[in-house]
């Protein structure tokens, strides 16, 4: 399914596109440390504030006397949940904000902000202050374990009003599709009733009972992914102030970095208009799909406000930045299979955290149309999500690690290898359906090429699990999966392109957020210009419409579709002008102070003979007529395009239709005397439809593969049992792979071009991400399950190596 | 606007980070009073202040330091790290906050020669040292292989832990001008970075190398 | 983190005297003591922190007497580089090598090293959540608590503030500590010479027997008698940035007799006597290799959380002999 919809989908001849190496347009500013975040910005005179945050999992703040904080020279004041200044702003459209409500008193995790605001002249004082508080809290009933938190008899830990709330929220919420499909539905009308903390969430597809009926075996097994956190580099920060405003008057500006590309949410909640509202900052820092504000980069023009204007800066810390980027998972699942392998029924019984309220539903429930499932030729299929309340974390719309049940199928393919003396990849084989539904009986190109190249980058040879040991004495394993590069395009999005005195502009507000999307954008319309990548310039502007925030390096293929759409009706026009141009209407006076102009070497031709050439506007069937590129016309001329690219995943549905697809393989070795996992070897072989920009695409890759392996060997989320305090939100206690643990990626790229971005280009990011793959090579190197993360301790304890008792 | 004028060029990228250089302030000629907001004239007057009006507060401490080959003298707050310092004093922004606990290595910079985390140093312990931030580098032509050498290779993403890892690699490269990619993997083991650059360091500082020692011949 | 004042120490005299002030704390490289500032972990405060790397001559490597000479503010980084210290005491050489990150080892000092507070999350929590029994508080939070990485050899026991008995399971897990005991160093003082194996203790905020005011100056190591062997062997979880979950330091005399020193599994780092006397005047082999690892735990009172920990001591220690 290439292309065809679009201008020249099919295009053969890249001269741009595709290309390595080509430095990104803010990356000397990173490197030289001039690009400034939302914790780099100072303004003279400014302020500090804190939040107060709540140290347990789950409390109340019954009062606070600051009396003794604001006796501390330098502490300027302490700004209550009460206080009626939180009344006037107005609601975030991305969720919070709102009225009174804006400072809970009642916070549902650790470290939310909660009960005041300490305003002082240092961050130090600000501490001062915040220690000198005397805050009574009233601590609540908690849950941290959320196999606890299930139970019937567990107290409940929302209150009606916040039940009511959510239970009112069938919403048709998160994101639409263009065609109207809703995403992230937390519940639906037809759910079982509430049962304590306990809400479901469940799908029936086909009959569960006919598709155990064909089976000849039950398989029966758990999944089970633990939370991880959303390493956010830079701690979120603003700093803000009030500026005059040339048409409303004095004091009437916003001046607010620390948020960027979030003016809308800065607008609407401090009701201005966008005139009223500057933000130049374009750096977010890695916030990788999640895009929440928090508090600390939209109260600051509030609190500057309420400080006669003077700048006021809100940093978190790293603390108060451990967010939630995975709801904790336990899958419980049944596979009908035949004893050929085929799968003929799936039935998933899910546990599944909801976070505190307001979380995100991503992670939780909202995959559960997203799945490995669906590219199965097995239709009966049914999902029960018991979704439990908890106060573990917040997670902002984040997920990275989107779609989780891929991994069910993973280690379904796993365990029905060993029990049937089967290749993996001939059970994957079996089961996958055709390219163009699961009823079509056809290979899918993509897979076979993928899996072809990566059984010849292993030297694939499977063999059952605990069954291989190294020279070296190690246990050896090795797994495999396969996902789909998915067809991504999240919202409607949109391009301008200006050619203007000779140049082609491309204005964006930005954010720079690490995906270098905007850099594949500017190739895009280089290629479709017949320019260089060089001759775009980039104007990067807060006010512009244009922004980058298109979905990793998912979104930047369905995003690239538009610019390429872009690019042509730019060039369409350009060309129009400048036939207009090279043909004056006879008669027509055109020349300088009365001399006459030569003709144009365009003159007789119209605007369909003409084409744009190595930065040349030409006669197609004269190439030796021509004008250059930045004289091609006198006039500026304006694209804008705007609109969805075709069919996306969002509208196919993941996994229905099978076009580009990767495969990830893994080879560990595991020291059965340590516990320690080693990875010997870890292949990618995704068929992105089309590389755009390949540094930052192979980067990509590493990144995703960084994170599997950081969450399935080394993060850990530690909660204290008996009170619910998490014991390590530090970038020491919570382990994030340094250079040394991380392993070396080999990658092959494909490039299938049945994408449904730019010229063939689809996804990749999202669905390298995996849960299982570590594990499962774990499994076939010792024949146990280790749960994520596989630390030493816990191999070490599945391998029977942890006796208690016997030392004399 | 920030990163327009940064634009793709070395060269504005450099006169950013030589004008922030340029701005620091070499001496406070007026001194305010962090509590109070009152202005004096210099360090004694206040001292004075502060015994007379704030007697129970930490008194402010005077810093001598050369950054980026400047002297400053500053007043500064006992407690401050150098990388408040360096960010509210001096306004250089290169040497990033991320873990604030000297877990992460973004907040890099060169005390004396030696690789240091600037969130984990007291300001006030580097009185009389010499401070060399990723500014400093970035105006020495001498390094221009190795940013270069990172752009090319996108050692970056999101941009954030970079200067903290260009320090890492300068610091590794001032001590070992021709490492291994295992001395390089050593040397940067104490930077974080989420976004997946990993490798990407290994081959940028590589590239540079061959540069810088061998004079580019493979890089030709 | 909180306002405090702050001294440059010209002298240890000068340190000393400040430091007998109450709410005063000393500070060398400051890795250690920075961090439970700003997480605020202690009861009271400090007025004042006290900066001792401004003190002049604690930073050599000398020979003198029959001993190699550390001074106490040796950085590790340059102990991992010194040529001295890699000939003489190579496993010192190789442990401060190991030690945390490339740019916290070129500022964190050996005696920093030492003296440095427990890393127990309970202890380090925010705000001083737990009040824990090691800051005079009435228990030991690790007991019922998540206790993977504390002690597998019981706690220490120790008289609180409040006069009664106090547990807690808190492990040192000091980067330099196993090998300087299996060497049996000396801690000097401003006040005395301490045996390393007496100078850690866990009373109430201490984790060494200093008192205050006391300040290490230097670390003696007998010099090794030719012929000896020695080795380092730590495990941590990630490759960098990580303390030790177990380390460990074996020293073969020449006349047969064996050193082995733990750290990461008890209170204080901890000679493993029973395998030491197990090996004296053996032949090495795997099968007594083997079995100097299990007697290298003998005794050990594990939780189901931690029990790998004696896994890894047998396994580390094993390996170790074998290797040398």
């Amino acid at each position: 399914m290439p292309d065809t919809t679009g201008a020249n989908g099919l295009r053969e001849d890249f001269r741009v596109v595709g290309k390595a190496n080509l430095p990104g347009l803010t990356s000397y500013a990173m490197a030289t440390g001039v690009a400034k975040y939302g914790t780099d910005f100072t303004v003279p005179g400014m302020l500090f504030a804190k939040f107060l945050r709540c140290p347990y999992p789950h409390a109340k703040v019954r009062s606070i006397d600051e009396s003794e904080a604001l006796a501390i020279p330098g502490v300027l004041d302490v700004v209550k949940w009460d206080d009626p200044i939180f009344s006037e702003l107005g609601a975030n459209p991305m969720g919070g904000g709102g009225g009174g409500s804006y400072l809970p008193q009642e916070a549902h995790y650790e470290s939310q902000e909660a009960g005041c605001i300490v305003i002082a002249e240092s961050e130090a004082l600000c501490d001062e202050a915040l220690k000198a508080l005397k805050v009574e809290w009233e601590v609540l009933p908690f849950i941290t374990d959320i196999f606890k938190g299930a139970e019937p008899d567990h107290p409940l830990i929302r209150g009606p009003e916040l039940i009511e709330k959510e239970a009112a929220d069938y919403r048709p919420g998160g994101m639409a599709t263009a065609e109207g499909h809703v995403l992230m539905t937390k519940h639906y009308p037809t759910d079982p009733p509430r049962e304590a903390n306990v809400t479901w969430n469940i799908k029936v597809e086909g009959d569960l009972d006919e598709g155990f009926r064909k089976a000849d075996f039950i398989l029966e097994y758990d999944v089970n992914i633990p939370t991880c956190i959303s390493t956010i580099p830079n701690p979120p920060a603003s700093v803000a102030y009030w500026g005059d405003s040339m048409y409303k008057g004095p004091g009437q500006k916003i001046y607010i970095e620390g948020a960027p590309h979030r003016r809308e949410s800065i607008m609407s909640m401090y009701h201005k208009s966008s005139d009223e509202v500057v933000q130049e900052g374009l750096f977010q820092g890695g916030k990788y799909c999640d895009w929440g504000l928090r508090k600390s980069q939209e109260i600051t023009p509030l609190l500057s406000k309420r400080m006669g204007g003077r700048p006021v800066r809100c940093c978190n810390t790293r603390e108060e930045t451990f967010d939630l980027n995975r709801n904790e998972r336990h899958m419980h699942l049944r596979l009908g299979v035949t004893r050929d392998g085929v799968i003929t029924a799936v039935e998933d019984n899910t546990l599944v955290d909801n976070g505190a309220p307001g979380s995100s539903t991503m992670g939780s429930v909202s995959d559960r149309d997203w799945g490995g499932y669906y590219t199965l030729r097995c239709k009966d299929i049914t999902q029960r999500f018991k979704v439990v309340d908890s106060n573990i974390g917040f997670m902002h719309t984040c997920a990275q690690f989107v779609p989780y049940n891929w991994d069910s199928i993973t280690v379904g393919f796993d365990l029905i290898a060993e029990k049937l003396g089967l290749d993996p990849v001939e059970v994957a084989r079996r089961n996958l359906h055709g390219p163009a539904s699961q009823d079509d009986p056809n290979p899918v190109p993509s897979f076979e090429a993928s899996l072809e190249l990566g059984k010849k980058l292993m030297d694939w040879q499977w063999h059952p699990a605990g069954t291989k040991r190294l020279p070296d004495g190690r246990l050896h394993g090795a797994s495999f999966r396969y996902a789909i590069c998915p067809r991504h395009s999240f919202m409607d999005y949109f391009c301008k392109l200006e050619y203007r005195d000779g140049v082609v502009h491309f204005p964006t507000q930005g954010p720079i957020a690490g995906w270098f999307s905007t850099e594949c954008f500017a190739m895009i319309a280089a290629e479709e210009l017949g320019l260089n990548y060089e001759d775009i310039c980039v104007d990067y502007d807060y006010r512009e419409k244009h922004s980058d925030q298109a979905g990793g390096s998912d979104g930047v293929t369905g995003h690239g579709w538009i610019v390429k759409e872009c690019a042509n009706k730019l060039k369409r026009k350009i060309l129009e002008s400048a036939a207009r141009q090279a043909n004056p209407e006879p008669g027509a006076y055109r020349g300088v102070f009365g001399f006459p102009a030569p003709p144009s070497p365009l003159a007789g031709a119209s605007a369909d003979e003409l084409d744009i050439v190595d930065g040349k506007v030409i006669v197609k069937a004269d190439p030796s007529r021509f004008v250059p590129f930045s004289r091609a016309t006198r006039e500026n001329v304006t694209a804008e395009f705007g609109g969805y690219s075709p069919k996306s995943a969002w509208v196919t549905g993941f996994g229905r239709i099978l076009d580009t697809m990767n495969t990830s393989w893994c080879e560990v070795a595991v020291d059965d005397e340590t516990g320690e996992v080693d990875i010997l070897k870890y292949c990618v072989v995704p068929d992105v439809g089309k590389v755009i920009r390949r540094t930052s695409l192979e980067s990509q890759i590493d990144q995703v593969v960084f994170f599997s392996q950081g969450c399935q060997l080394l993060q850990d989320v530690v909660h204290d049992p008996e009170t619910g305090v998490r014991l390590n939100s530090n970038f020491l206690d919570y382990r994030v792979p340094t250079t040394m643990d991380v392993p070396e990626v080999t990658k092959e790229i494909l490039e299938l071009r049945s994408g449904n971005g730019a010229y063939g280009a689809s996804g990749i990011s999202h669905n390298l991400a995996n849960s299982h793959l570590i594990i499962t090579a774990i499994h076939n190197a010792t024949g146990v399950w280790v749960d994520p993360p596989a630390t030493p301790d816990r191999v070490l304890k599945a391998l029977g190596k942890c006796e208690i008792g016997g030392l004399e | 606007m920030e990163a327009k004028a940064a634009g793709i060029s070395f060269r504005d990228a450099c006169a950013q980070a030589s004008a922030r250089i340029a701005a620091m302030p070499a001496k406070q000629k007026i001194v305010t009073c962090p509590l109070c907001g009152e202005q004096f004239l210099g360090f004694g007057d206040l001292t004075a202040h502060y015994l007379a009006e704030h007697p129970d507060s930490a008194a402010p401490v005077e810093l001598r330091m050369t950054v980026n080959g400047r002297a400053c003298q500053l007043i500064i707050e006992p407690q401050q790290t150098l990388k408040e310092v360096l960010q509210y004093n001096l306004g250089l922004t290169g040497a990033k906050q991320m873990c604030d606990r000297g877990q992460c290595g973004s907040c890099t910079v060169i005390l004396d020669g030696k690789p240091t985390l600037s969130c984990n140093t007291l300001a006030a312990d580097c009185d009389g040292k010499a401070v060399e931030t990723v500014e400093g580098i970035a105006v020495n032509p001498k390094w221009q292989p190795l940013i270069d050498a990172y752009c090319k290779w996108d050692a970056m993403q999101c941009g954030y832990c970079t200067p903290g890892f260009l320090v890492a690699a300068k610091a590794l490269l001032d001590r070992n001008p021709t490492p291994t990619e295992a001395d390089i993997k050593e040397a940067l083991s104490g930077n974080i970075c989420i976004c997946g650059t990993y490798p990407r360091h290994s081959q940028a500082i590589l590239e540079a190398v061959t540069y810088m020692v061998k004079g580019g011949a493979e890089n030709a | 983190m909180r306002p405090f004042n702050h001294l440059n120490a010209a002298s240890l005299e000068e340190a000393s005297a400040a430091l007998k002030q109450p709410g005063s704390l000393a500070m060398a490289g400051g890795g250690d003591l920075l961090g439970a500032l700003k997480d605020d972990i202690f009861e009271t405060y400090p007025k004042l922190v006290v900066n001792l790397k401004t003190i002049p001559g604690l930073d050599g490597v000398e020979v003198k007497d029959g001993f190699l000479c550390l001074g106490a503010l040796c950085m590790l980084g340059d102990l991992s580089r010194n040529e001295t210290v890699q000939s003489l005491a190579p496993a010192v050489a190789e442990a401060a090598a190991k030690c945390a990150s490339p740019a916290l080892r070129e500022n964190t000092t050996l005696g920093g090293n030492l003296c440095q507070l427990p890393r127990c999350w309970y202890f380090r929590k925010l705000g001083n959540h737990f009040d824990c029994a090691r800051k005079g508080g009435g228990k030991c939070f690790a007991f019922n608590g998540d206790n993977r990485y504390h002690s597998v050899f019981g706690p220490a026991v120790f008289n609180g503030c409040d006069g009664a008995k106090k547990a807690c399971l808190a492990v040192n897990q000091a980067e330099l500590a196993p090998v300087l005991l299996a060497l049996e160093a000396q801690i000097v003082t401003t006040a005395r010479t301490i045996p390393i194996g007496e100078f850690f203790d866990c009373g109430v905020l201490r984790s060494t027997v200093l008192e205050p005011g006391e300040i290490v100056t230097e670390v003696r190591i007998p010099l090794p008698e030719k012929g000896t062997k020695m080795t380092y062997r730590r495990f941590s979880f990630r490759k960098s940035i990580d303390f030790p979950v177990v380390n460990l330091a074996l020293v073969q005399k020449p006349g047969g007799e064996w050193r082995i020193a733990l750290g990461g599994v008890a209170p204080t780092p901890r000679r493993a006597e029973a395998a030491e006397t197990l090996l004296a005047g053996k032949a090495l082999t795997p099968e007594l290799a083997e079995a100097a690892g299990k007697a290298a735990v003998q005794g050990a009172k594990p939780t189901e959380a931690n029990a790998y920990k004696l896994q890894l001591v047998k396994t580390l220690v094993k390996r170790a002999l074998l290797s040398l």
